[in-house]
């Protein structure tokens, strides 16, 4: 393998899939990137075993061929190289010899055959976003996902794809967030996945500098491809939790206030909240709506009046103010609502004006007041 | 002075027949559980395929195993119950290849000695059986009946006439426990065999002839789900074969392992060890894996004439065993796509073997300054004022007294109180928070620590105060054993109390709606399994009192070693220790606080 390359577009390229890399693995091939080389363009493919990234760049290519290279050195003396022009050639021996005007620098690679090869062919069903839609889905809807290994069907984000709708939802369990979009025109068939965290957090990494991605499903497979890199990720197996019954249908109290200010109170009185439990109490009468926390074992209490309306029964529901804040900010600005049955059952939150072709709504369950 | 010898000589007399026996009942007989087994042996020495078990008041009131195998003729039925009559060994070179199960033949003799006893007989293509009664060893009846091909054997009331090993059974739910382990050892390692079990006039189990498997399924109800993993690995004429569990079906006790040589329930620590090496860094400290594991092995290379009860072996070649097992246990695990190798636990400076999966020692470098004379950067060692070895070694004596005395509680309150601020406060090798107090360092251990709040907690609750509780939004559903079904009914409204918002569904299973709040790890409903486990490895069967019940939980719920807390949780769990009753100990009595005060590091470093 050899070609001639400006630092720029290469370094861009291996910054690009070596977020995958994983900082500690026994495999010690993925530490490394796997370099291609065919005509003029240079393949770059990195790892951590369960998810792929695939960049190419244009280069000026002399001799065919492939080696594995270690991310992190290859990065770091790319880092240093402002504005030069690199030629890179393999040595018989699998050591990468870079050279610039000015210096040789050497670095052992691996032979590329050991490397796990991501799966090539895409799944048939396809779904085209804007990187902006796709980016506000994932903001919304990511934060709720589980970090449960025990419940493995919840460390993802379903994707529900039906004859017109998107349906993204999150839980771990104590909250929910369902997310449903109008079907972008260009979408496939039905089909359903659950999406890992990781490889969500590793295309919104990738979504700022990117104006379209296609989606390719299958029930084992989701590849995410953009203008300049692919991400073949395997899916979460397991059974995702029927959300559709457990969202209330008919909660008779509405709350309605104004985000910002009302997020601002329940910070200023979770300060005050047991730090285990997180426990904030929200008492609501038409008359008033208080945000309140104590803490008997420090003997720190704090209570606030906050704006907002309120049609229904007195309630005092509880709630871990982690989970509350969170939600909070999640929703798009300007007011929000949420709808309460009792004081044990689940609490549904939505912004009070949807995004067009939006339908955006959170579910929290309270801590049972004794 | 009466001459000794002959005082004795006249105090000896003969031993009879009968109360031999009971002597050497007690090595076979200890409890009910050993009946059962001596019976299912007997019924699988039969070659049954059918065994129907009922037992009834913790197996003292009865215990009868019906079998369809070939029977046994007059003849044959009554030196069943002789001492030393066995059908099995009839030279000694048999022993050395024992095939079968029961073969010691003293079995069934110790066992009608000390209680009262029916069977009854038929062998295929004979016109009819017979029927024995006996009491207390001896022949009450025998009668030609018309009886099934098979075997039945009732024993009632047992031990009515040794009073004093009565004495020494447990209650009726322990010993019913005992039992139902017994019964699941034999279902396990004899899927083929179709079983019932009935316990009080109730259905406990009804098993096909299945798959191990399914059959494991059965047994296991909670949750096994695609959680197991087969094993199968042959080597040099030894086949391991079975099935272990995910990592995360570890349990805090060793109930759910089980091991079988030749089909035969064995203990072996060194097996066991095997199983859990195979895992490595997969299991946690101190929880211990599923496993349900067959070993095939030529008998001679085996020895289990080791104990009476039969559940020691010995192998020749143990260390081969050993390694088959664990190498056995490694690659099911790897065909699960879980790596046991890798080390999801050690801390980003340690460095782990990628062949064993242990954690290496540190390299000798990275803990010492770097050295090298090329450069002139040598830390030379004093050569005249060498620390003496003894002072070495004393300087890291953990001396460091514990905070017990007034003084120190009053000093630890105010620090706790805002009085004394808490400068510093970090947490050591995430197993302990060090903090500063006024002329202290303050080392709290903090899982005792946080057992304590809990405990205190949990107590208060118990007794009316209830905890707060995070409702889940998608209720567990839980299926649990039937033993452990039983204690948990007993505990539902004290655990309700607890937050634990768990509910009946069904004759083994359970919903829970609703977790303490804030006290562990979101959704993690295995601390109603652990408070069981705990309870249970407690010796409680039964409806544990409220001290008992929160320190079970308190136990189980606490944070562990090797969480890391951040500095509002570790601020937070310094606060509510002082706030505590009693924040020295936790419920165990182990200290949660050591502290090292400032005159004692003078002392150390010579200064005083």
């Amino acid at each position: 393998m050899k070609f001639k390359v400006a630092q720029e577009p290469f370094l861009q390229g291996v910054a690009k899939v070596s977020g995958v890399v994983p900082s500690r693995t026994p495999l010690t091939f993925l530490y490394n990137i796997h370099a291609e080389l065919k005509g003029n363009t240079l393949t770059l493919t990195a790892s951590d075993g369960d998810v792929f990234l695939i960049t190419s760049i244009e280069v000026e290519g002399q001799k065919d061929g492939s080696v594995l290279v270690p991310a992190r050195p290859l990065q770091d003396l790319l880092k240093e190289l402002p504005g030069a022009e690199i030629e890179l050639e393999i040595s018989p021996e699998q050591h990468l010899l870079l050279s610039t005007a000015k210096g040789q620098f050497t670095i052992p690679g691996e032979d590329s055959s050991r490397y796990p090869s991501a799966p090539q062919e895409k799944p048939d069903n396809k779904i085209q976003f804007s990187a902006d839609d796709l980016k506000k889905i994932l903001d919304q809807t990511t934060f709720a996902v589980s970090h449960d290994e025990l419940r493995p069907a919840l460390t993802g984000l379903l994707l529900q794809f039906t004859e017109d709708e998107l349906r993204s939802v999150a839980t771990d369990g104590h909250r929910l967030v369902k997310l449903v979009k109008n079907k972008p025109a260009d979408g496939g068939e039905a089909i359903e996945v659950i999406v890992p965290l990781r490889t969500l957090n590793l295309l919104q990494r990738n979504l700022e500098y990117s104006k379209s991605v296609e989606v390719f499903l299958a029930t084992n497979r989701v590849v995410f491809t953009t203008e300049d890199l692919t991400i073949t990720s395997k899916v979460v197996e397991g059974k995702f939790p029927a959300y559709d019954a457990v969202i209330p249908k008919e909660n008779p109290n509405l709350l309605s206030f104004d985000i910002v200010p009302f997020m601002a109170a329940v910070r200023r009185v979770s300060i005050f909240a047991n730090q285990i439990n997180r426990l904030v109490v929200i008492s609501l009468s038409p008359e008033e709506i208080k945000v309140s926390a104590e803490d008997p074992d420090s003997g720190r209490k704090g209570q606030e009046s906050v704006e907002g309306i309120y049609d229904g029964d007195p309630i005092d529901i509880g709630y871990n103010a982690q989970y509350l804040l969170e939600a909070l900010r999640h929703m798009p600005g300007g007011k929000a609502q949420i709808k309460l049955g009792s004081a044990t059952s689940a609490g549904v939150m939505t912004p009070e004006k949807q995004d067009q072709g939006t339908d955006l709504l959170m579910l929290l369950m309270p801590i049972r007041l004794q | 002075m009466e001459n000794p010898t002959s005082t004795l000589s006249r105090k000896i007399n003969l031993l009879s027949e009968e109360v031999y026996n009971r002597i050497a009942a007690g090595e076979v007989v200890e409890r009910p559980a050993s009946v059962l087994k001596e019976l299912i042996e007997n019924a699988l020495d039969a070659a049954a395929t059918e065994i129907d078990i009922t037992v009834a008041g913790g197996g003292q009131s009865e215990i009868t195993v019906n079998d369809n195998g070939s029977g046994m003729a007059k003849a044959d039925l009554l030196l069943a119950f002789e001492r030393h009559a066995t059908s099995k060994v009839t030279s000694v070179n048999d022993l050395a290849a024992i095939h079968t199960l029961g073969f010691r033949g003293e079995a069934l003799s110790a066992i009608a000695s000390v209680a009262r006893l029916e069977a009854t007989s038929s062998m295929q293509e004979a016109l009819s059986g017979h029927r024995l009664k006996m009491a207390g060893g001896k022949v009450i009846d025998l009668i030609e009946t018309g009886a099934p091909t098979g075997t039945t054997i009732s024993v009632k009331e047992l031990f009515f006439n040794t009073p004093a090993r009565k004495k020494f059974l447990k209650s009726r739910s322990v010993e019913n426990s005992h039992l139902l382990t017994v019964f699941k050892r034999f279902a396990l390692s004899y899927p083929d065999i179709r079983w019932s079990y009935v316990s009080d006039g109730k259905d406990v189990y009804r098993l096909p002839p299945e798959t191990l498997e399914n059959r494991l399924q059965a047994i296991f109800s909670e949750e096994l789900g695609n959680l197991i993993f087969p094993v199968q690995l042959e080597d040099d004429g030894i086949l391991v074969s079975g099935f272990i569990g995910a990592p995360k079906l570890a349990r805090k006790s060793r109930g759910d392992q089980f091991l079988f040589v030749n089909r035969r329930w064995v203990q072996n620590r060194p097996l066991g060890f095997a199983v859990l090496s195979g895992f490595g860094p997969l299991i946690e400290d101190r929880r211990f894996p599923f496993y349900v594991l067959f070993i095939d092995i030529d008998p001679e290379l085996v020895d289990v004439n080791v104990h009476p009860s039969k559940s020691e072996v010995k192998f020749r070649n143990e260390h081969e065993i050993y390694n088959i097992v664990h190498r056995g246990v490694r690659q099911a695990l790897q065909k699960a796509g879980m790596d046991a190798t890798r080390n999801y636990a050690v801390s980003p400076e340690e460095k782990v073997d990628p062949t064993t999966g242990e954690i290496l020692p540190r390299p000798l470098d990275s803990r010492l300054p770097h050295t090298s004379p090329q450069q002139g950067f040598t830390f030379p060692l004093p050569q005249q004022n060498k620390m003496p070895l003894e002072g070495y070694q004393i300087a890291f004596q953990p001396e460091a007294k514990q905070a017990t005395d007034v003084q120190d509680a009053d000093s630890l309150r105010q620090a706790s109180n805002g009085e004394i601020e808490r400068t510093q406060v970090y947490q050591f090798h995430q197993r302990y928070v060090v903090t500063e107090l006024k002329n202290s360092i303050a080392i709290i251990d903090q899982h005792a620590a946080h057992e304590r709040i809990l405990y205190e907690k949990a107590l208060r609750a118990l007794n009316g105060g209830k905890m707060h509780s995070q409702q889940l939004l998608f209720p567990r559903i839980m299926e649990v054993s039937p033993d452990r079904a039983v204690l948990l009914r007993d505990v539902l409204e004290d655990l309700q109390a607890l937050g634990i918002d768990i509910k009946e569904f069904g004759e083994r299973s359970f919903v829970v709606e609703a977790l303490p709040a804030g006290v562990k790890e979101s959704g993690d409903d295995r601390i109603v399994l652990d408070i069981l486990d705990e309870l249970r490895e407690k010796g409680i069967a039964r409806k544990p009192g409220h001290e008992k019940l929160a320190a079970a939980f308190a136990c189980r719920a606490a944070i562990k070693f090797g969480k890391s807390l951040s500095l509002p949780e570790m601020n937070s769990l310094i606060d509510q220790l002082f706030a505590t009753q009693y924040p020295f100990s936790c419920p165990h009595g182990r200290p949660t606080i050591l502290q090292l005060t400032l005159g004692e590091l003078e002392r150390r470093f010579g200064r005083s």
